[in-house]
């Protein structure tokens, strides 16, 4: 059988330096089925680089202008052929069987539509006579996947991605106005799709060749912009792939409005600012302030007609709504950091009918989140009637309280962070444990990232004896500089110098570039 | 499992190791990479001065105590070093070995404690020295150090754990 083609995605720009370190990582792959698009994005010339590899296998895209990575990307969608897509920064590199590790998970998971394994953070200095020193390499993130936890923030890296090629057709194309993580962008739409596999393989390794903040990076430079960092950020969060979304619901979010009044932009831009999950706003109001409605994506205008009701409007509001989930709020409603993603979060978990969830800190009445469909039954059933009333009427249960906590693996870490920065490492080595227990169920254990943490926990508070076990697995599965140097350490405290001295020079060797 | 510098501390970490085995090539060879790999640090000249005194050669630990007194002119240890070495040219091996028991379960010997408090004071470790120097005082209950210690507590900006140990003085 032949083996999938696969299209490996490569844009560089000012890499001279290491592209052909990247390149020969692609072509040396043990899946040989590939093709790789390098598109130069501007920067110093590399067609020489390009040519001396002499591999029919690579596609070269020559642009002499630098159109930034999300045009590169948009260029190269358009080239590739491949049954699955992957992509490599152009200072980084796979190790070999990346490609392979990823094609085999997805073609033994056919609903399956992305898989990531970890990367290597390596970071190096270069003294003034151009050698390099490599200062660490560790795995940064290594998270399950966890599709809400990605809507909040990326914990998939771009360079460990392999996914469906037709996957692309359902995100559509890239917004070439983001120059500041561009790869969430693609992985957060990606994930209204698909599920992803962790695969616990260390694919390759990403590098930052600079401790100091002078990057010369281009996502690197504007992420030092706070101003150009959080437009970015709020134009990733407004992103609205085409829809249908199987995987995450949309919400509705009704502001009734008589005017556009200071509130009003306040409550706007808090939204923007707050909301996470995929949502769109619709302002409900007369004709003759749609104008003075800030321009947004993910905010229209919905003309309450003279002399109707805002109840008869907003259930007209609704019924044009494409979204699963709806909230009704005022513009005294509070709009901060958590303010509707738990409500989001359980009701799209929970499989009870009839069900509304609170929007958190609102002050009373609270606005709750109803299933859209049932929302527009209930006030249907009961006109007249304003919409928490026609809910109620209509037999949907306002819940006070959330069965469940987004993010909840991160208040764990929490918790296990806060024991041991007050030096109660048995108890924080406990609660890592805990965890792998508590979310392997829902496939968020994380038990290598988990494992390693509660052994270093073990080894603060003394205790070889616990620690010992976790670090040998760990060694064995997935070695690390770090994981191997604290094994050298154990192996020294109890007496073993052959096998210290064997973990410290794997560790160091490791650590070449 | 990491620190900034992570390949230093494991250079460190493994010339230390090789000290104790009385492996001193290899020993050398961390060290240097080491050197090049924290150019600002005292530590690999001071240990690198230790091998070179193990080796018997007090010519060239000397000098590699002289380059650690001028890259870190500040630094206290690198000139006691070289004034012991001047003075009686005894006990650096055994300091660089102390400073390695400490950590490998020999945590109330006094020298260990010592010099592993020079050691991290090196490597600019100064609050985790004082805490383990507080937890030394604490659990031998030689109170001729806690005056001392609860000094270096302060000088920590650990006011609250000064005052606990000058009661102990």
């Amino acid at each position: 059988m032949t083996a999938p083609l696969c299209s490996v995605i490569l844009c560089t720009h000012n890499r001279r330096r290491w592209l052909g370190r990247a390149i020969r990582s692609v072509l040396g792959q043990t899946h040989q089925n590939l093709e790789l698009i390098v598109c130069r994005d501007g920067g110093d010339p590399v067609r020489d680089i390009i040519q001396d590899f002499n591999d029919p296998r690579i596609v070269f895209i020559d642009r002499d202008e630098n159109r930034g990575y999300g045009a590169s990307l948009n260029e190269c969608f358009g080239r590739a052929r491949g049954q699955y897509v992957a992509y490599l920064g152009d200072d980084d590199l796979f190790y070999p069987r990346h490609l392979g590790v990823c094609v085999n998970a997805m073609e033994a998971a056919p609903s399956v539509g992305a898989a990531y394994t970890d990367l290597l953070a390596c970071h190096a200095n270069i003294g003034q006579d151009g050698r390099i020193f490599v200062t660490r390499k560790n795995i940064d993130i290594s998270r399950d996947w966890d599709r809400f936890f990605t809507m909040h923030y990326n914990h998939v890296l771009g360079g460990s991605l392999v996914h469906r090629r037709e996957l692309l057709d359902k995100i559509g194309p890239m917004d070439t106005e983001i120059r500041v993580l561009v790869d969430w962008s693609m992985i957060r739409r990606m994930a209204m799709f698909t599920d992803f596999i962790h695969l616990y393989d260390i694919g390759g390794e990403f590098w930052r060749y600079d401790e100091s903040d002078s990057s010369d990076r281009i996502s690197d430079r504007m992420r030092r912009d706070k101003r150009v960092f959080d437009a970015n950020m709020r134009r990733i969060r407004a992103e609205r792939p085409p829809k249908p979304w199987p995987m995450m619901p949309d919400t509705a979010i009704i502001l009734p409005a008589r005017s556009v009044t200071g509130k009003v932009r306040k409550v706007l831009a808090d939204i923007a600012e707050h909301t996470w999950c995929p949502r769109m706003t619709y302002v409900v109001g007369p004709e003759w302030e749609r104008h003075n409605l800030p321009a947004s994506k993910c905010a229209r205008w919905f003309v309450q007609n003279q002399r109707e009701t805002f109840e008869s409007a907003i259930l007209r509001c609704l019924q044009s709504a494409d979204a699963d989930f709806a909230t009704i709020i005022h513009p005294k409603s509070v709009v901060k950091a958590g303010w509707i993603g738990a409500a989001i979060y359980n009701l799209a978990q929970s499989d009870r009918r009839a069900v509304a969830y609170p929007l958190a800190n609102q002050p009373n009445p609270v606005p709750s989140l109803y299933r859209r469909e049932e929302l527009i039954c209930a006030m249907q059933a009961h006109p007249g009637e304003s919409p928490r009333d026609a809910a109620r009427l209509g037999g949907i249960s306002h819940e006070s309280a959330y069965p469940d906590v987004p993010l909840s693996f991160d208040g764990g870490l929490e918790v296990a962070g806060t024991n041991a920065s007050r030096a109660r490492h048995d108890t924080a080595a406990v609660v890592y444990s805990g965890m792998v227990d508590q979310f392997a169920p829902r496939q968020w254990g994380n038990p290598l990232w988990m494992a390693e943490s509660q052994a270093r926990e073990h080894i603060q508070a003394g205790r070889d004896d616990l620690a010992l076990p976790l670090l040998t697995r760990l060694a064995q599965d997935r070695p690390t500089p770090g994981i191997l140097h604290a094994l050298a350490g154990l192996y020294r405290r109890q007496g073993m110098p052959e096998q210290a001295r064997m973990l410290y020079n794997d560790a160091l060797a490791m650590l070449k570039e | 499992m990491s620190t900034p510098n992570q390949h230093y501390a494991i250079l460190m970490d493994a010339a230390l190791f090789e000290i104790e085995e009385r492996n001193f090539p290899a020993a050398r060879a961390h060290l240097e990479l080491a050197r090049y790999g924290n150019p600002t640090s005292p530590a690999p000249l001071i240990a690198l001065g230790f091998v070179h005194h193990a080796e018997g050669n007090r010519e060239s630990a000397a000098g590699q105590f002289s380059d650690a007194c001028r890259l870190a002119p500040n630094d206290p240890l690198p000139r006691i070093c070289l004034a012991e070495l001047e003075a009686q040219g005894e006990g650096f091996h055994n300091a660089a070995i102390g400073a390695d028991k400490i950590l490998h379960g020999l945590p109330n010997d006094k020298l260990a404690i010592l010099a592993m408090l020079q050691f991290r004071d090196c490597s600019g470790e100064t609050k985790r020295a004082a805490a383990e120097l507080a937890g030394f005082v604490r659990r031998t209950g030689d109170h001729g150090l806690a005056k001392a210690v609860a000094d270096l507590l302060r000088y920590c900006g650990q006011d609250k754990d000064a005052v606990a140990m000058e009661a102990m003085a």
